[in-house]
């Protein structure tokens, strides 16, 4: 190979090979820049899930707030209905009642009957001694419709300790509920927040000469091919005429 | 030739990125500001929407103190004071109406000479008995009547909570439930009675019919001495030994 052949072909080498690198490095940039695209993506996803969980948190904490709160409602709500506490609650219900009760039969003292003066004895004392007994028999009477009726009394004061403990939990229910509706648009806000736009960059372009470079390297490859022979056979002799 | 358009197309491919690099900084930074105002926007709502939901809450929770407040003279004392007050109606009514009967049963036992007799003792000890127990009635009433209140007292703040809940409403939940108690302190102070009636005449009605009898016969009634043909009035008659 004559060495201008050599020359030809050592540059078209080197000119094919740094046109095709600027490409590759172009083609390279723009792989780079998409990965980066795709990466802040996530990373401003990543930051919208830890902004949402963070409101879910703050809500799962105050809806535990609010269910201890009910639970301490319904406990102390229960308490009444404890075997000792209802117990309790009847003994209370009828000295109540009884108490009403005895306080009228009393309101009034006994009888004064108008005896005459000179009355026997015996029969003024048969006349108190028959209001006495009377009184007696209205009070164990009284006593028997105070026991009785304190069952009623019980179940009124249970089904009213039970409506107050029921509007103690309705409102903490109600206020929990409201709040947990937000929710969703809570998470939403702070999500959107996460999630500026991403920066849009146009894809990189190899420089002009990148591809001049490479047809150059392509012609004098060729070139050079060609003054060799094309394929590297000896030429043929000129005939001489 | 394939190399010059190659390189003229880089040349104006140069220009063309140029400007969309260009184009694509204005529209990042247009990008970047409507995010600015947009987050900006979204913290507005997100605060707006908690504080809104702060205030019902803070609503509701005023609208049951309030509730709570104007019933908290609805206790213990004021219940035994409508109970007394119930009694204290009725209880004089029926202590007029014993002096009465008393005063007739008195003058009826005279009137047939058995005033100092054990029947008139026993009839005393009757009339004592009906009195008491009609004043046991009273007082199981009086307390029938304060847990009528206690029910009334309790459904009506039943009904304030619900209001309160769902028009969380404080100035208007108070007004009205100052009215509600105001109302219901009213019922409780003046009670509704319902007449107490004779409560002594049919006891008394024997004894009238005795009398009755006593003056349309020829004779004095005496006590009967054994069982047969009367042994007064017309007609005649004898004993049979």
């Amino acid at each position: 190979m004559d060495p201008v052949t050599l020359a030809i072909l050592a540059g078209s080498a080197v000119a094919g090979g740094v046109g095709g690198s600027l490409e590759a490095s172009a083609a390279a940039k723009n792989n780079v820049a998409a990965i980066r695209a795709s990466m802040t993506q996530a990373q401003q996803d990543a930051n919208e899930a830890r902004a949402r969980n963070e409101v879910m948190r703050g809500y799962q904490e105050r809806q535990a707030g609010w269910l201890n709160d009910n639970q301490g409602s319904f406990t102390g709500g229960l308490a009444p209905f404890l075997p000792d506490g209802q117990g309790a609650a009847m003994t209370s219900a009828a000295d109540t009642r009884g108490s009403a009760i005895s306080r009228a039969i009393d309101s009034a003292g006994p009888s004064n009957i108008a005896f005459r003066a000179d009355a026997p004895s015996v029969a003024v004392d048969a006349a108190n001694s028959s209001i006495a007994d009377a009184f007696g028999r209205v009070h164990a009477q009284g006593r028997r419709t105070a026991g009785a009726g304190a069952y009623g009394d019980v179940w009124g004061g249970n089904s009213r300790t039970i409506s107050g403990t029921a509007r103690r939990v309705g409102t903490t229910n109600a206020i929990s509920q409201g709040n947990i509706k937000l929710l969703p648009s809570e998470q939403d806000l702070v999500g959107f927040q996460q999630q500026p736009p991403v920066m849009q960059t146009a894809p990189v372009q190899a420089p002009w000469y990148a591809g001049a470079l490479k047809a150059l390297g392509s012609i004098g490859g060729s070139y050079a091919g060609s003054r060799m022979g094309g394929s590297g056979a000896p030429a043929p002799a000129k005939v001489r005429g | 030739m394939s190399w010059l358009s190659s390189a003229f197309s880089s040349l104006t491919g140069k220009t063309a990125q140029r400007q969309v690099n260009a184009a694509l900084a204005a529209s990042n930074a247009q990008a970047s500001r409507i995010f600015d105002e947009q987050k900006a926007e979204a913290e507005r709502q997100r605060q707006a929407m908690l504080a809104a939901e702060n205030t019902r809450q803070g609503n509701i929770k005023a609208g049951n103190s309030a509730i709570d407040n104007a019933f908290a003279q609805f206790n213990d004392d004021y219940f035994n004071k409508a109970s007394n007050s119930y009694a204290g109606a009725q209880l004089p009514e029926l202590n007029n109406q014993l002096t009465q009967a008393r005063g007739d049963l008195t003058a009826q036992l005279a009137e047939r000479g058995t005033l100092e007799s054990s029947i008139g003792a026993h009839r005393f000890g009757q009339l004592e008995e009906r009195a008491g127990n009609a004043r046991a009635g009273i007082g199981n009433a009086a307390t029938d009547f304060a847990n009528g209140l206690r029910s009334n007292v309790d459904t009506a703040k039943n009904k304030l909570y619900d209001l309160s809940l769902s028009a969380a409403d404080p100035a208007a939940v108070s007004a009205r439930s100052i009215g509600e108690s105001t109302s219901l302190a009213r019922s409780g102070a003046t009670p509704q009675l319902q007449p107490l009636g004779n409560v002594f005449s049919d006891f008394l009605t024997p004894l009238a019919y005795a009398a009755t009898a006593y003056s349309n016969s020829t004779g004095p009634l005496r006590p009967r001495v054994a069982a047969g043909a009367p042994t007064s009035g017309a007609g005649s008659s004898r004993v049979v030994k």
